[in-house]
């Protein structure tokens, strides 16, 4: 459950300013980052909400110059490490690669791409942890199997001698979740960690996460589509569309006041465990944009239903502070400034 | 054919696949499932992967020859007919896939598509009657002309999942069974998708077996809903109800996993985690299925199988435990 921090005397962790990524495409340049910008204070549980093609991905990578170059180019913004912009140094450099894996985890999707099958659980952990530890052979498997237990793979006899393969699709993510704790990760993104896995193996999953981002008081994002997942577990949310954030808050604002047509679209669409069954869902119409075209105005405004004159002339919205937190939305300001 | 009468009925489907050739172990992947669906009802079948809930689906169009059981659709059973007896009445059944790009000829345009299933289903349509009723039946699932002109590549997952609709109507069909439809899609693309299966249902009064692990979902589209777990039916009942009094430790279990969309009632709700993994369907533990993971575990749940008994108000239970009350 989301413990309530007092706000004054949070600790920024992790920094992102007016980021934007394209991807050179042969049928043009694809801009799916267009300047996002968010923060991660020490010890917080961060959501990044959106659906598929958002952005909300591309921009977890960039942080840790994961991007594919080419035909990925991270073409600015920061990202400020505890004050340390990460993107002014080489991705391949030493001190990048320290960071990567060390101090920043991410757990991905299908954990099975993210493990190598030839390998033992073991073999793969201790490879990992002597390249950022100074510790012998023997110390490294009594790290890994430690951090295994704390990722809830325990035995007997621990994991350390099976394969990937051997393990469930839940067990393997939880040895992911047990790579970070065996780096002492300040910070760990997870995108999308529980999509693939069924909701029992979620719950476990999830618990497990939070279980750790407490103990090893790391920071956590949670990057997913899963609104539901959001309001469980995360402090703050960014809702993403088209690669901005369209509106940001703390998950109660957000959840119980949301105020962007797309967060309230999104919300509408979910099904409810105690809505009126013969109701009809509310989607958004339309489809989201094709990012080829850069979105000159509100990337929104086609499938908007409170779509004005100035959505498709002024020019993208900025974020501003409305009632609790933040809209990027022309309509929305303006109500309010009225 | 009555209105009192089962569109579909199922008794005591039972699919074992042999682990190998040689082998006496078997994957029991459907075992002992009953139900029935009225005609313009939605059965939702849910549980996590590996319950069976797609074999049992799959049993039922015949894909796999199920191990022992009964099938009755329209009144005649289908799984002791001839090929050439079955085929009319396949042809009264669509299947809706999760990924309709797997189904699709890259090379076929969405018309054509359509337009393949819709001749071959029909002997004497001219080519223009044929033409107009693709047609119209790519505007029913919300595809515009210009849409159907696009090959599978050049749709978005929502226009392809229409198109896999428009395919599965294109032979008329009483009942689809929809295998995961929605869940490879945003949400709210999903929702445009649900809204369409239900309107579709009040149109043609189609019936629907609603294959999903989504519970949100199924409670939204089915009007009962049956758990599955290790290929058995846990607990059945009308959907609303089902999610407002279940009974089954398993299905309390996996409504309290769901996580919630609304803050303040996810922030006060208890949640049961479960323990451990669900057992291979291969060695499948003795008993209830589920008595290794269930907290009220008893020694008679250990040894004997519980069967899927009528608590009232066509509420059905397979548990010892609730049973005993």
């Amino acid at each position: 459950m989301p413990v309530e921090r007092t706000s004054g005397e949070k600790e920024r962790l992790l920094e992102v300013k007016d980021l934007h990524v394209s991807f050179f495409t042969p049928a043009g340049e694809v801009h799916a980052v267009n300047g996002v910008s968010y923060h991660v204070d020490k010890e917080e549980v961060v959501a990044i909400v959106g659906e598929s093609g958002c952005g909300k991905s591309v921009t977890q990578m960039s942080v840790i110059q994961l991007i594919q170059t080419p035909p990925g180019k991270i073409m600015s913004g920061e990202v400020l490490f505890e004050g340390k912009d990460l993107l002014k140094l080489d991705r391949n450099s030493k001190e990048m690669r320290g960071y990567r894996g060390s101090e920043i985890s991410m757990i991905f999707q299908e954990p099975m791409t993210s493990l190598n099958p030839i390998f033992t659980i073991g073999k793969q952990m201790t490879d990992i942890i002597r390249t950022h530890q100074n510790v012998s052979k023997k110390e490294a498997v009594e790290i890994a199997v430690k951090a295994l237990a704390a990722g809830g793979v325990s035995g007997p006899p621990a994991p350390v001698k099976n394969y990937p393969f051997e393990l469930s699709g839940g067990m393997r993510q939880r040895v992911l979740i047990a790579f970070s704790v065996a780096c002492h990760a300040r910070l760990i993104i997870a995108d999308e960690p529980t999509t693939a896995l069924d909701v029992t193996t979620q719950a476990q999953v999830m618990e497990v996460l939070l279980g750790i981002v407490r103990t090893y008081k790391s920071s956590l994002v949670v990057v997913t589509h899963n609104l539901g997942l959001v309001s469980r577990y995360a402090d703050r949310i960014y809702v993403m569309y088209a690669g901005r954030v369209i509106e940001s808050g703390t998950t109660e604002e957000l959840l119980v006041h949301p105020q962007h047509p797309y967060t309230k679209g999104l919300l509408n669409s979910v099904p409810k465990l105690d809505d009126d069954k013969n109701s009809e869902l509310e989607p958004i119409d339309g489809t989201p944009p094709n990012l080829l075209e850069y979105p000159e105005h509100c990337a929104f405004a086609p499938r908007c239903p409170m779509v004005c004159e100035q959505c498709r002339t002024q020019g993208q919205p900025e974020l501003r502070h409305v009632a609790g937190h933040y809209v990027a939305c022309h309509v929305i300001g303006e109500e309010v400034q009225k | 054919m009555t209105d009192q009468m089962p569109l579909l009925e199922v008794k005591n489907l039972k699919m074992f696949f042999p682990v190998n050739k040689h082998s006496r172990n078997f994957v029991k992947a459907v075992d002992n499932v009953s139900f029935s669906i009225m005609k313009g009802k939605t059965l939702g079948l849910v549980g996590e992967s590996g319950c069976g809930k797609t074999t049992t689906g799959k049993c039922i169009l015949r894909i796999h020859k199920a191990t022992d059981g009964s099938v009755v659709f329209r009144g005649k059973e289908i799984l002791t007919m001839s090929d050439r007896e079955f085929a009319p009445l396949r042809r009264r059944m669509g299947m809706i896939f999760q990924d309709p790009y797997g189904s699709l000829d890259p090379r076929q345009t969405a018309f054509s598509a359509v337009r393949e299933v819709y001749v071959e289903d029909r002997e004497n349509v001219s080519q223009k009657e044929a033409d107009a009723r693709v047609g119209e039946l790519l505007v029913k699932v919300g595809l515009s002309e210009e849409l159907g002109k696009r090959y599978p590549h050049e749709m978005s997952g929502g226009q392809r999942q229409r198109l896999g609709i428009a395919r599965a109507l294109a032979t008329d069909p009483e009942l689809i069974i929809c295998d995961e439809p929605v869940s490879a899609l945003d949400v709210s693309i999903q929702a445009q998708i649900i809204n369409l299966f239900m309107k579709l249902q009040k149109e043609e009064n189609l019936t629907y077996v609603f294959v999903a692990h989504d519970l949100a979902v199924v409670r939204h589209i089915a009007d009962v809903v049956a758990v599955m777990y290790l290929g058995q039916i846990m607990e059945m009942m009308e959907s609303v109800e089902l999610y407002r009094h279940p009974m089954h430790p398993y299905t309390i279990a996996l409504l309290s996993a769901i996580p919630i969309v609304d803050y303040y009632e996810e922030q006060k709700r208890e949640r049961i985690v479960l323990e451990g993994e669900v057992p291979s369907p291969i060695h499948k533990p003795s008993g209830c299925p589920f008595h290794p993971r269930c907290s009220r575990a008893t020694e008679q749940c250990r040894q004997l199988v519980p069967e899927l008994r009528d608590v009232g108000k066509g509420h059905f239970v397979a548990c010892h435990e609730v049973l005993r009350y």
